[in-house]
């Protein structure tokens, strides 16, 4: 397909759906000089309307950065990102703010005390991006209050400011604010993490909810995995900038492809315990051989305790094991038998 | 589950105990705790009662503002200002140190409790050497010569699983990771041969496989040290992952406290059962969330009966007018119910 074709015309054309949203080996570099660091190396990603992807990986794999390049919020050196089939990437100038204003694209910033205004109302934080867009004020007021309706809260609470109400009605009302200029795409980054675990169950029905009413595609970075089954349809894993799985959320937990997908299944509480492969199975223990590797060597090479010399030197593309279910290890086939085998 | 199969790993733990028995000597006890916040004007912790026994690893779980927190402070002596300990006590290994003076409770810290909170960074000095830090609590507090702090912070550095204890020594808390600052704040804690280890929301702010090392850390140091563990936690699933009993908060009060089995398994109070259902399970399926309706009181809400009822599903008339009592349901199981001798509750409980 080309990317300069309008989507309309390809969704009437054929009968697959193009994907809404798409990532073409972004590479994003942090810093300059001694301080370079490179937190994207070369991401492939699509996102389908109407889907939820999970995005996971640890502190420093590089979510944020690929959430926040999505949306424009840092310059990536390399790769483009469609929207719509239409390059956002390079857009500059007016172009973009013509993009920003629009509001296909909404970005929900972690952490709701420190990323809503104190100073504001509920109704200023929730209309802010309408207001920049330059929509009348008594328009504004409606759709900030059909806005709250559709996370769950109350007309009542537009008066009060961020420090007023409680951990999970925030949470939604940063949900309201990306909802408010009708999005066609929705980032979440770390909704849940500050949550008990009831609220973190509120807000990720909410967001499951939002998906079957608006059919609005969501994009979740999350490191609780459990949570997000319940919800995701696909999920990505990033490990050190590199996407190292990639499929149907409900195959890959139940067999992971890549071990350090393994591993985070593995490491996830439980109030009850599965037969699955226990972490300390999938963690190099002493006495594991430790291969040579040279720069340019699997990702995941320096903590995998399946990694060799001969097969791990290389970072595997990321390449599809089956439909729609793609992996970046070149030990896929031999290292879960291995993994069982280890005390 | 684990609670018995892992104290009779150890043959010496087995040989002196007698299963179904209070097993050894409390470490920590505290006895109908009440703490008051604000100057006095709400009560936070109401009536809490709790022992951990040597080498125990105990959890205590709720949401925030259900008064863990604050019991865990008052059994380190260092409630924030504002708070103080309206009536109970607090005793370590049999001695009351309720009351007790700013010299006793340095004499307690680090040689009878040690604690390791959710910041590793905020409690280390950034300037300064995770190792000397650690070499100068040794040579203050276990008096040992600079060679002698220094040896010893090596091998607790290797002890806590820090892979390269002579590097670890020389670097600034900047340079370690989020895991790595635990693993260092723990050797700390551990320096002196404490018998408790408290850990407050200890691994919340940790990745999940970071947060299963610490983990698997803590019942190492069970393992090996037979050292007890007091870990907090608004996340049962963690609990769950690593202790042998847990005591449940609500609104200041113990709901429930029983082993894991006890409480994951067969929950006797509706807030647990609530709470269970919430956590994480072990299968990873596509399903509808549950969430618990309403929220928790404020702190300093005065109530009549239980603390629970207008959240509870199965609340009868006398749940929010009687005051509602412990009871004792099993060996080690207490829950505080006003329907918990009531059969057809606990039927309900067990099949939903």
């Amino acid at each position: 397909m080309t990317a300069t074709a309008p989507a309309q015309l390809r969704l009437d054309a054929g009968g697959a759906r193009p994907p809404l949203l798409e990532v073409e080996s972004l590479e994003v570099v942090l810093g300059r000089g001694w301080r370079a660091n490179k937190v994207l190396g070369g991401v492939n990603l699509h996102v389908n309307p109407g889907e939820i992807v999970g995005l996971v990986g640890e502190t420093g794999s590089g979510k944020t950065t690929l959430a926040r390049a999505i949306v424009g919020l840092v310059k990536p050196r390399r790769g483009r990102v469609l929207f719509d089939g239409a390059a956002i990437s390079g857009l500059r100038g007016r172009a973009l703010r013509a993009h920003r204003r629009r509001g296909g694209v909404q970005y929900m910033f972690q952490d709701p005390l420190r990323s809503l205004d104190p100073d504001l109302t509920v109704e200023r934080i929730v209309g802010e991006g309408l207001a920049i867009r330059g929509d009348a004020p008594d328009e504004i007021r409606l759709r900030v209050i059909d806005a709250l309706a559709q996370v769950g809260l109350d007309a009542s609470l537009m008066g009060r400011d961020p420090g007023q109400i409680s951990g999970g009605q925030r949470q939604r009302v940063s949900i309201a604010r990306a909802l408010a200029t009708g999005p066609r795409l929705l980032i979440c980054d770390e909704p849940v993490s500050a949550l008990d675990a009831s609220n973190r169950n509120h807000v990720l029905n909410l967001l499951s909810e939002l998906r079957g009413s608006l059919n609005l595609p969501i994009i979740i970075i999350s490191h609780d995995l459990n949570s997000l089954a319940a919800i995701a349809d696909r999920v990505v894993v990033l490990y050190r900038g590199k996407i190292v799985e990639d499929g149907p959320i409900d195959k890959v937990f139940a067999a992971p492809r890549h071990p350090y997908t393994a591993l985070l299944i593995a490491s996830t509480p439980h109030v009850t315990h599965g037969r699955g492969l226990r972490a300390h199975q999938l963690r190099r223990q002493e006495g594991d051989p430790v291969p040579l590797l040279g720069p340019g060597a699997c990702v995941f090479a320096p903590r995998c305790p399946f990694a060799l010399a001969e097969t791990c030197s290389v970072q595997p593309p990321l390449t599809e094991v089956e439909p729609g279910w793609s992996n970046a290890c070149n030990r896929h086939r031999d290292w879960p038998n291995l993994a069982r085998g280890r005390s | 589950m684990a609670l018995d199969d892992l104290l009779f790993d150890d043959p010496a733990i087995a040989a002196t105990a007698v299963r179904g028995m209070p097993l050894r000597e409390d470490v920590l006890t505290i006895d109908d705790l009440h703490v008051s916040v604000h100057d006095g004007l709400a009560t936070a912790v109401r009536g809490v009662s709790l022992r951990v026994a040597a080498g125990e690893t105990v959890g205590l779980v709720g949401e925030s503002g259900s008064g863990k927190t604050l019991t865990c402070r008052a059994a380190l002596g260092l409630l924030p200002a504002g708070c103080r300990i309206d009536s109970g006590s607090v005793s370590f290994a049999g001695r009351d140190v309720t009351a007790a003076s700013r010299r006793t409770w340095e004499n307690i810290h680090g040689s009878q409790v040690g604690a390791v909170f959710q910041d590793p960074a905020s409690y280390l000095n950034p300037s300064l050497t995770v190792g000397a830090q650690l070499a100068e609590v040794l040579r203050v507090k276990g008096r040992l010569s600079r060679q002698q702090a220094r040896q010893r912070a090596l091998e607790l550095f290797g002890d806590v699983g820090l892979h390269q204890p002579e590097r670890v020594y020389h670097q600034i808390p900047a340079e370690l990771s989020g895991g790595m600052l635990q693993r260092a704040m723990v050797a700390i804690a551990i320096s002196c041969g404490p018998r408790l280890l408290i850990a407050d929301e200890a691994t919340t702010a940790l990745d999940v496989t970071i947060q299963a090392e610490v983990i698997d850390l803590l019942l190492d140091l069970r393992r090996r040290n037979g050292l007890a563990v007091m870990f907090v936690s608004h996340d049962l699933a963690v609990v769950a992952e690593l202790c042998d009993r847990i005591y449940v908060f609500y609104a200041g009060q113990v709901v429930e406290s029983g082993t894991v089995e006890d409480i994951v398994r067969q929950p006797r109070h509706p807030y647990t059962k609530a709470l269970v259902r919430v956590a994480s399970g072990g299968d990873f399926r596509r399903r509808h969330l549950e969430v618990i309706p309403g929220s928790p009181p404020q702190v300093g809400t005065n109530m009549a009966g239980c603390s629970f009822a207008d959240r509870c599903h199965f609340a009868l008339g006398h749940c929010c007018s009687e005051d509602v009592r412990s009871v004792v349901v099993g060996d080690q199981h207490e829950v505080r119910c006003a329907r918990a001798n009531d059969g057809e509750l606990s039927d309900e409980l067990l099949a939903v």
